[in-house]
């Protein structure tokens, strides 16, 4: 740091200052930009809409400012970003398992869980297929312990799906409005699979990397318990002092910030991941039914936005080292088979339960769309290694995140389609 | 047992747990979490286990020292007190020398040190919104006065107790050349002269207080940061001449030229930021905290580039907001005081973990001398300057308390001083001696502060009204 009254000496050149101040002007143009009157405005329009829910905005913001572009983030800002991601990935996790109380899990519909089961087996399915056709392409010769994590990644990019529905349909019927909660509960229980399966694959996978069977053993076991274990603990320990603060604002934020900072900090020193923890955590404020704990939920909800925005930022720098073609290659070969597949299944589950479905309805399509949670996850194992093929697979997941804001258009299409053949319009 | 009894012993409680977890997640690491060296650049598992590790010690000193605090709170002593100790307890620096684990390592400290320019810049920002351009005016004059007189008998007194008393005491620096033991005994002097203003925000903040005293204070902290700038530019260009050695420290003429560009690049950088953040605020609909702590970033961030000061940017930055449009001004900062708890929670908590205990044990005797000395010429100048300045009776016999605690600023100059006169066999000596004589000042000085705000009838308990 720069203290006070400190006369450093000059180190670095003009151009790397210059490159600083640009970095820092766009993304402060771009925060700013995004708390305006004028973005909320434009946000009601559907295409400003589906352009900023697939994160084109911040990502394009998060590349100019990364290595490759202006290098404003690189070196020492680039480790520094290690412990704020690992941060952001706990908060992350809080939020996510928040959604897991008791009664709203107990009024999770059979056929949405039918539909997701349905949905995970055969798009984990096809992930695992690209996973392997992926470490077989070019990196069957790495450690299982650095490639292990970034297949993993493939494989949870195939599942689950993001909740917005609004750019697919600006106004629901009679007739969509179950179907469309459907979709948005089903990307929510989604995003839980997800960091789920997260926490019980990272570490066996990480230990794998040992060859001792037994160490994966203990590990796989003692992991899942010791996770639990500080859930509880930070749940709890959150209550009670909540519960002192008497609703004051900054005592409570103190208090917020500490459980998201021991959240991530424990998840690091006992190796897992912080996502994981996050969760579990939330899940037992969720749980605990307590006034206090609304604060702290509302408080860390509020930050959603601003988490999102500092992970797609973060991708640009992190995702530098990837490898283009394969990184382009992944992410087509993500969205294209999503595209394909998600809705095939989103049909035939729905249609069992709403027949009276439209063949072509958009919200068919909003399964298609890679939810944002993949982002975090794939983070975790750029953080853990920063190999080049965790960077690269992170790559991929940006881009076909971004391509899914796509879904819009071919919402827009199809809904024209529909309009055109149904008996009124023919008439 | 009544309910404070029972909430201190809950508080204490948690603070038992907090400190049993940290110290199982640390044994156990090493177990559970493989090869970290990945992480560190080049390879070094040493910087991987400190990011590993940095997070949980953020929680660590953010919900300890906020512990802390509330447990001291109610027998009188400062909050800011309680963050600096619980800072030195878990710091590297104390159990370590009594043969346990230090909860935050020497590397993870210095990486949450990146985050000090963080929190200087908001508390700055908040301190800049404080100082009203009408009391200036009125002021400049009476604190020019003040500050004279303050700097002037402090510099030259405890440069005289240092050449007679305290460098004698120590071995290394006992038989220095005489024209390096009066450079040495004027760097002392200089030092003592620094006080913190983070320290003087914080106080204030906590203590609720409201009046002339707390305004005359934080303006001359401020004002005084200026003045040290000068006075270390000019110290620093005789460091080639005391020490015989005319090939080294630099150029005057650039040690100039940094200082004014410190100066003027500061405060002009801090108008364009001021400026930026009210027409940036006035468009904001929503979540004006986000806005503030990536402002607060940027400050920092920028500072860092620029060769600046952030303290200077940030607190010229609120003021420039807070006098030309103090009502529209008002939402922003009434959020930043909403984030400044967790601010200064982490940063006394780093700063008392940064505290060198083996310098303090080595030395204390030292130190004490050095730290004895200051109180009393604080003490004399402020109250003499005081009265030349013709301030108001009820505050000048307790204005002098508010100058006594040391932070930021004081290692910063120590750090500055140490870097210019190189790798002389008495550095390291040097160095521990200010380091000791700071962390003392650091930890008495919040309490001198508090009671003289109480005696002056400023704090809200306290106010005539």
């Amino acid at each position: 740091m720069t203290t006070p009254l400190l006369l450093a000496a000059a180190t670095e050149g003009a151009t790397r200052v210059l490159a600083v101040f640009v970095g820092i002007a766009v993304v402060g143009a771009a925060a700013t930009f995004a708390t305006t009157r004028l973005y909320a405005r434009l946000q009601r329009q559907r295409w400003v809409a589906a352009f900023t829910a697939g994160g084109w905005f911040a990502t394009i913001a998060g590349v100019i400012i990364g290595p490759r572009v202006l290098a404003a983030v690189e070196g020492d800002a680039l480790l520094a970003l290690r412990p704020i991601l690992g941060i952001a990935l706990a908060w992350i996790g809080l939020i996510v398992g928040l959604q897991l109380r008791r009664t709203l899990v107990a009024a999770i519909p059979p056929n949405l869980v039918r539909w997701l089961v349905r949905d995970s087996a055969i798009a984990g399915g096809v992930g695992v297929v690209v996973a392997a056709c992926w470490w077989w392409a070019g990196h069957a010769d790495q450690p299982i312990s650095t490639i292990g994590p970034a297949a993993m990644v493939i494989v949870i990019a195939f599942l689950g799906w993001a909740p917005e529905i609004r750019t697919l349909r600006a106004e629901l019927t009679p007739g969509t409005v179950a179907p469309g909660q459907q979709v948005q509960a089903g990307g929510g229980l989604g995003a839980i699979l997800a960091v789920a399966a997260v926490g019980l694959a990272m570490p066996v996978l990480q230990a794998a990397g040992d060859g001792s069977i037994a160490k994966v053993a203990a590990i796989a076991a003692l992991e899942p318990l010791l996770a639990i274990g500080t859930a509880l603990l930070l749940g709890l320990g959150a209550r009670l002092l909540l519960r002192r603060t008497a609703g004051r604002e900054s005592e409570a934020l103190v208090v917020t910030l500490a459980l998201v900072f021991l959240s991530a900090g424990i998840a690091n020193e006992l190796g897992f991941s912080p996502l994981v923890s996050g969760m579990l955590a939330g899940a037992v404020i969720a749980n605990l039914r307590d006034p206090h704990l609304r604060d702290l939920e509302r408080g860390l909800q509020s930050a959603e936005p601003g988490m999102a925005v500092l992970m797609l930022l973060s991708c640009g720098s992190l995702a530098a080292s990837a490898h283009a073609g394969e990184a382009i290659a992944l992410g087509l070969a993500i969205a294209g088979l999503r595209l394909l597949l998600k809705p095939v299944i989103a049909r035939t589950a729905l249609r069992r339960s709403f027949p009276d479905l439209e063949r072509h309805e958009p919200l068919l399509l909003g399964p298609a769309r890679l939810p944002m949670i993949v982002i975090a996850i794939a983070i975790g194992p750029v953080l853990a290694s920063g190999d080049e093929s965790a960077a690269t697979v992170l790559a991929g997941v940006m881009i076909a995140l971004l391509l899914g804001a796509i879904a819009p258009a071919l919402a827009a299409r199809r809904r024209a389609s529909s309009d055109a053949s149904s008996p009124e319009v023919s008439a | 047992m009544n309910d404070q009894t029972r909430r201190t012993l809950v508080l204490l409680g948690v603070l038992g747990l907090l400190a049993a977890v940290v110290f199982v997640a640390h044994a156990v690491e090493p177990f559970l979490v493989g090869d970290l060296s990945a992480l560190g650049a080049g390879g070094d598992a040493d910087t991987g286990r400190a990011l590993n590790g940095v997070t949980l010690s953020l929680g660590f000193l953010l919900l300890g020292s906020w512990l802390l605090g509330e447990i001291v709170a109610p027998f009188g002593l400062p909050r800011v007190v309680g963050y600096l100790v619980f800072g030195v307890l878990a710091g590297p620096g104390l159990l370590p020398a009594i043969g346990l684990p230090a909860p935050v390592a020497a590397n993870e400290l210095e990486l949450l040190r990146r985050l000090d320019a963080l929190a200087i810049s908001l508390i700055a920002l908040v301190a800049g919104g404080e100082i009203k351009v009408t009391f200036l005016r009125g002021m400049l004059g009476r604190i020019a006065t003040l500050l004279a007189t303050q700097v002037g008998l402090i510099l030259i007194g405890v440069a005289v107790v240092a050449f007679f008393l305290v460098l004698p005491m120590v071995s290394s620096l006992s038989n220095l050349p005489t024209p390096a033991a009066i450079h040495l005994s004027l760097v002392a002097g200089l030092l003592c002269v620094a006080n913190s203003p983070a320290i003087v925000i914080a106080m204030i903040d906590e203590t609720g207080a409201r009046g002339p005293m707390c305004d005359t204070a934080l303006a001359a902290t401020v004002s005084k940061d200026l003045v040290l700038v000068v006075l270390l530019t000019i110290m620093l260009a005789f460091v080639p001449i005391a020490f015989g050695a005319a090939d080294e420290g630099g150029s005057s003429g650039g040690l100039v030229g940094e200082a004014v560009w410190h100066l003027a690049g500061s405060i002009g950088f801090g108008a364009v930021v001021g400026i930026a953040m009210h027409f940036a605020a006035t468009k904001i609909e929503k979540r004006i905290d986000v806005f503030i702590v990536l402002c607060g970033f940027a400050i920092a961030f920028a500072s860092d580039a620029l060769h600046l000061a952030p303290l200077l940017v940030a607190l010229v930055a609120g003021f420039t907001q807070a006098n030309i449009w103090p009502e529209r001004s008002e939402r922003m900062f009434h959020s930043i005081e909403t984030l400044l708890l967790p601010v200064y929670c982490v940063f006394f908590a780093t700063a008392g973990a940064g505290i060198r205990i083996d310098a303090v044990l080595a030395l204390w005797p030292v130190a004490l001398l050095l730290v004895g000395s200051r109180l009393v010429l604080v003490w004399a100048g402020t109250t003499a300057g005081a009265k030349l300045a013709r301030l108001e009776p009820g505050i000048r016999p307790w204005l002098w308390t508010a100058f006594t605690p040391q932070a930021g600023v004081a290692i910063a100059l120590s750090n500055e001083v140490a870097k210019a006169i190189g790798d002389r066999p008495f550095v390291p000596d040097l160095a521990a001696l200010f380091l000791a004589a700071i962390a003392i000042n650091e930890v008495l000085g919040p309490l001198l502060m508090k009671w003289g705000l109480q005696r002056a009838g400023e704090t809200p308990s306290t106010s005539p009204s």
